[in-house]
């Protein structure tokens, strides 16, 4: 569904973005993960028909964005980062007037509003002013002029940006909506548990370059390169520490917070062995938990340099 | 491809515009009902009034509206235009507005047109008085439609030229202060760039360039000088100077009267089709 091959776009003095590869399938939900300045914007704009590469090509449902921006405008949503709404209208007549831009029939556009409206959760507030909305609410309005046109693809650069925790989590679970629906979605953002709900591909993205990007669990099994496992030892640390890390399978172990962090390749069982042997070995566990890899874990190692 | 009636920029533009109808309906009769009345009351003392005055006050007052109309647009047109496009980039709704399927000439000429709106209105509001004043000043029906047709152009090319502004400008206010340096230069800083000119002629063969000074290029775009070239026009009869003379004005008026209109057609042509080739791709980076 949509197609990056060496996409690169350079301002004065700047690469934005370099060599950007990337490949999803109908579907897919893809987190673009990456610090302020990262080039995530700048891809996304690439993408929305909105900034000409500097090189590389860029094809979404099969049309090259840049040959074909009309057609490729027909097949995307588009919710900047950054984004005004016209105050001075209603709430139907905002949708309206984008379900006029794209050419949709007169006579469906109130069944079509209805529908974004009640996604949205927005029709109680249909015949409102705009500028009588919250910013929550405003996000969801913008949101839904966004899918006005059913759109197959949508881009959304920092969607949740701005808002309250309960804003946040209101969005988060109409995003949950549009990927039952079958959408294929990039959603930019540095605000990484945002997205590792609903992702399930992943893109981390640091000064123009992409640093990984794939399947969000082969990408956490890649990253992390096994377990870790996080033990609670009742005595001396450092003689724990030194204990643990002579035993199989342990790749590292770091002492934080009168806990060890154990880097460690192996299955459950071996995972049990080495709970075992420690034992064995005289030390007094209080507690013994596997650590959860989380997106953010990943984005810590990953531009900090740790994967390459 | 919808028509202008349908160009939904248009209709947005012309809703934005009607911010009165927020104000309850029952508020609006009323107030509208008393201006209504209070506004054909005075309209029919007016016109009263210049029925029963001569043919001569008629015609000054024809040119006092004209000329009034005039100033209204070169100063009002590209001021309320400077504001299409950077306030969007502004409000950074433009963006929003690029994405969708509508083509860079409708989203300019909804604009545009929307901006029209404001001599549609005073033309519309004024048609009764002016029609009055024509036929009692026994106005020409060609110099009543060519007056109309300056007004017109005029207004087109002001809102385009304020429109290229903004597209041009990052802010409003950069927009807005451009286009109306530009149309006080058009205005007053032709008539010094001309007069500087023929100060300089003058010392070699004055009276060779005094009859042809309308022939300078660049007062060919002042909107001024083209109502009086319209005013004049049809007055040779009180003309004293030699019959040679007249038929020189006569022919340099009537240059004006043809180098205006096309000059503004081509010049809002061009603007036009800068605005829309410059985002036809993707490369707008603003």
């Amino acid at each position: 569904m949509i197609r990056i091959e060496k996409l690169r776009k350079e301002y004065k003095g700047l690469t934005a973005v370099k060599e950007l590869d990337l490949q999803l399938e109908a579907g897919d939900i893809f987190g673009f993960i990456g610090p302020n300045g990262a080039g995530k914007t700048t891809t996304i704009k690439m993408l929305a028909t909105l900034l000409k590469p500097s090189s590389g090509k860029a094809y979404i449902d099969g049309v090259d964005v840049v040959a074909n921006p009309e057609a490729v405008r027909e097949r995307i949503g588009y919710m900047p980062a950054f984004f005004g709404i016209y105050d001075d209208m209603r709430v139907w007549e905002y949708l309206d007037f984008f379900a006029s831009a794209y050419r949709l029939p007169r006579n469906e556009r109130p069944r079509i509003i209805d529908d974004v409206l009640n996604l949205t959760d927005l029709i109680g507030k249909k015949d409102n002013y705009v500028e009588e909305l919250s910013t929550g609410m405003k996000q969801r309005l913008c949101l839904a002029k966004t899918l006005i046109h059913d759109p197959k693809v949508l881009l959304l650069d920092e969607p949740a940006s701005g808002l309250d925790p309960r804003a946040r989590i209101e969005i988060k679970e109409l995003f949950k909506e549009l990927k039952a629906m079958g959408k294929t979605i990039i959603i930019s953002s540095h605000i990484l548990p945002e997205l590792a709900d609903f992702c399930n591909k992943v893109g981390i993205i640091e000064r123009g370059e992409m640093l990984i990007s794939g399947d969000v669990q082969e990408i956490m099994s890649q990253v992390s390169g096994g377990k870790t496992l996080e033990i609670r030892i009742l005595g001396d640390l450092e003689h724990a520490a030194e204990t643990t890390h002579s035993l199989p399978g342990v790749r590292a172990v770091r002492t934080l917070d009168s806990k060890l962090h154990v880097d460690f390749n192996g299955d459950l069982e071996a995972q049990a062995d080495l709970n075992r042997l420690l034992v064995e070995k005289g030390l007094r566990i209080l507690s013994f938990t596997e650590q959860q890899t989380d997106l953010e874990d990943i984005f810590m190692k990953v531009t900090k340099g740790l994967v390459q | 491809m919808p028509s202008l009636s349908e160009n939904p920029v248009l209709l947005r533009e012309v809703r934005s515009r009607l911010r009165w109808r927020r104000v309850s309906k029952q508020t609006l009769l009323r107030g509208g009902s008393v201006v209504a009345v209070l506004a054909l009351l005075c309209y029919a003392r007016l016109i009263t009034l210049i029925n029963r005055g001569r043919p001569d006050d008629a015609s000054t007052l024809w040119w006092v509206i004209a000329y009034g109309l005039l100033a209204l647009i070169v100063l009002l047109a590209p001021a309320l235009a400077a504001t299409a496009i950077s306030q969007e980039r502004e409000q950074q709704t433009w963006e929003g507005l690029v994405v969708t399927r509508l083509t860079p000439m409708q989203i300019l000429a909804g604009k545009w047109t929307a901006r029209q709106m404001l001599l549609g209105i005073t033309l519309v509001i004024l048609a009764p008085l002016m029609i009055a004043v024509a036929i009692k000043g026994h106005l020409p029906f060609v110099q009543g439609l060519l007056t109309l047709v300056i007004l017109v152009m005029t207004s087109g090319f002001y809102s385009a030229m304020g429109m290229f502004c903004s597209y041009v400008a990052r802010r409003t206010a950069a927009a807005t202060a451009t286009a109306l340096l530009i149309s006080v230069f058009l205005c007053l800083g032709t008539l010094l760039v001309n007069e500087i000119f023929f100060q300089l002629m003058a010392d070699r063969d004055y009276t060779q360039y005094t009859y042809y000074h309308q022939l300078t290029p660049i007062l060919w775009l002042n909107p001024f000088l083209v109502m009086i070239d319209l005013q004049e026009i049809y007055n040779t009869s009180s003309y004293t100077t030699p019959s040679y003379m007249v038929d020189q004005w006569t022919f340099s008026r009537q240059m004006m009267l043809t180098a205006y209109p096309a000059l503004t057609a081509i010049f809002t042509a061009l603007m036009f089709t800068f605005m829309t080739a410059r985002y036809r791709k993707p490369s707008r980076e603003r």
